[in-house]
């Protein structure tokens, strides 16, 4: 007998006394002993909640870039949400550019006598992705308790506001001081100006230690990358 | 009464076959499978380093992936790259930072592939992106025996192992994401190779 999609059958035995139903799998393979395995379904379901945080196309990711080098758009960054592309791959390019422009600027000034010193690789990255880990969630649990704005859209926003510090590293390479310092200021203020233009309206509501707070650290990142470029990296 | 019939299965033949195939290498001498894992490792990079196969004959080729072609070009490239540096503490650097570099760079992309959208097994990818460090390592290899005979010919042959590497693998990743975001998925193998081109540059 049918129920629903399932077939039952009904057994009754007079002679033991027993009766009842065994209910049967619907007979997908007629008799066929062999099944061929289904292709396997992807089941990265860890991966799963962070697929929606990188669902932009390159067109998308461009104009993002754009929008990083003119920081006094009154409008948000993100039309609705943010990626998690921008926000790895800008500082993680950041993190290359600058390994090469340091050590061509070694090369550069010390004329034939340079020792490359790996250690300056490990130094940079290291800082690079603490900060882009810290300074978000600092931002978040301590200071933005109470606003509605997401941690990854943090996240976002910070990892692409390191788009303005591809042009000083590069123009970094020129052995002269002064101009080192002017680039990577340049770049930090420009940076810190896109994340604050954006949160403007949130930040207003804070507490006044809080609005202060929120400044010294979006700006805490980029100091220290600018330290470490200049007391460090292109020595 | 109605009668219940049915089969209980055994085990399909092939699995019977395969566990009596580890039964034999086991007892076979070391040399033996080392050789065929040799040649199999052999055959791969051939088919993955010949630009005239198509994408999708090299995907199906490295569709039983295997980690030993990878790990033995890693291996290479950092002892090549940590012995060509006269400190044995940068030596070992070094050869921490090709290592790590390779493994987290290749789960970086192939991660960045799935979440862009892209269905390819992980370690497919990585194996594949394992198996196109190849031209990079001849490239170090022939910078650490020929010595540092200037910087043009340093940096073409550099190039060249780079232009060969990026070109195997970028198309199987460009297929594996929609159109719109092959870019964005091309990128990160570039950056990739293009890290690991500049370290060798650089420590030659």
């Amino acid at each position: 007998m049918e129920y629903g999609n399932r077939n039952f059958l009904e057994f009754s035995d007079s002679f033991e006394g027993m009766q009842g139903v065994i209910q049967l799998e619907p007979n997908k393979n007629q008799g066929n002993p062999q099944v061929n395995n289904p292709a396997p379904a992807p089941s990265k379901t860890f991966l799963d909640p962070y697929k929606g945080y990188c669902e932009v196309d390159t067109e998308i990711v461009f104009q993002r870039l754009k929008k990083t080098l003119w920081p006094f758009d009154r409008r948000k960054f993100f039309e609705n949400k943010g990626d998690l592309y921008g926000a790895f791959w800008v500082p993680t390019t950041l993190i290359f550019i600058m390994s090469v422009a340091g050590s061509f600027a070694n090369k550069i000034a010390s004329s034939g006598g340079y020792i490359f010193d790996p250690k300056d690789i490990v130094i940079t990255a290291s800082t690079v992705y603490f900060f882009i880990f810290a300074v978000p969630a600092v931002l978040y649990f301590v200071l933005f308790t109470g606003i509605d704005i997401g941690y990854y859209d943090i996240v976002s926003l910070y990892g692409y506001s390191y788009f303005a510090f591809w042009p000083a590293a590069i123009i970094s390479v020129i052995n002269f001081s002064l101009l080192r310092w002017v680039a990577f200021g340049t770049a930090s203020v420009w940076s810190g100006l896109l994340v604050s233009k954006n949160y403007y309206n949130e930040v207003q509501n804070l507490d006044e230690w809080k609005k202060y707070a929120t400044a010294v650290a979006s700006f805490s990142g980029y100091a220290a990358l600018t330290l470490i470029a200049n007391f460090y990296l292109y020595e | 009464m109605s009668d219940l019939k049915g089969n209980i299965l055994m085990g399909s033949p092939q699995s019977q076959s395969s566990v009596n195939n580890d039964a034999n290498s086991l007892e076979e001498p070391v040399s033996t499978t080392i050789l065929r894992e040799l040649k199999r490792i052999g055959y791969k990079l051939r088919c993955v380093m010949i630009p005239k196969i198509s994408e999708d004959e090299k995907s199906k080729e490295l569709r039983d992936w295997d980690l030993w072609g990878p790990l033995l070009l890693c291996l290479m490239l950092a002892l090549t790259l940590s012995l060509s540096s006269d400190d044995d503490n940068t030596g070992t650097m070094i050869f921490g930072i090709v290592f790590v570099v390779v493994w987290i760079g290749s789960a970086v992309v192939t991660i960045n592939a799935q979440l862009l959208g892209g269905t390819v097994s992980f370690f497919h990818s990585v194996c594949l992106l394992g198996y196109c460090l190849f031209p990079l390592n001849v490239a170090a290899l022939v910078l650490a025996f020929i010595g540092n005979i200037g910087v043009v010919i340093n940096l073409a042959l550099v190039v060249l192992g780079l232009g060969w590497s990026t070109f195997s693998s970028i198309g199987f990743m460009a297929g594996l994401v929609p159109s719109t975001r092959k870019a964005l998925a091309e990128y990160p193998v570039l950056l990739f190779y293009l890290f690991l081109a500049w370290f060798i540059l650089v420590i030659s």
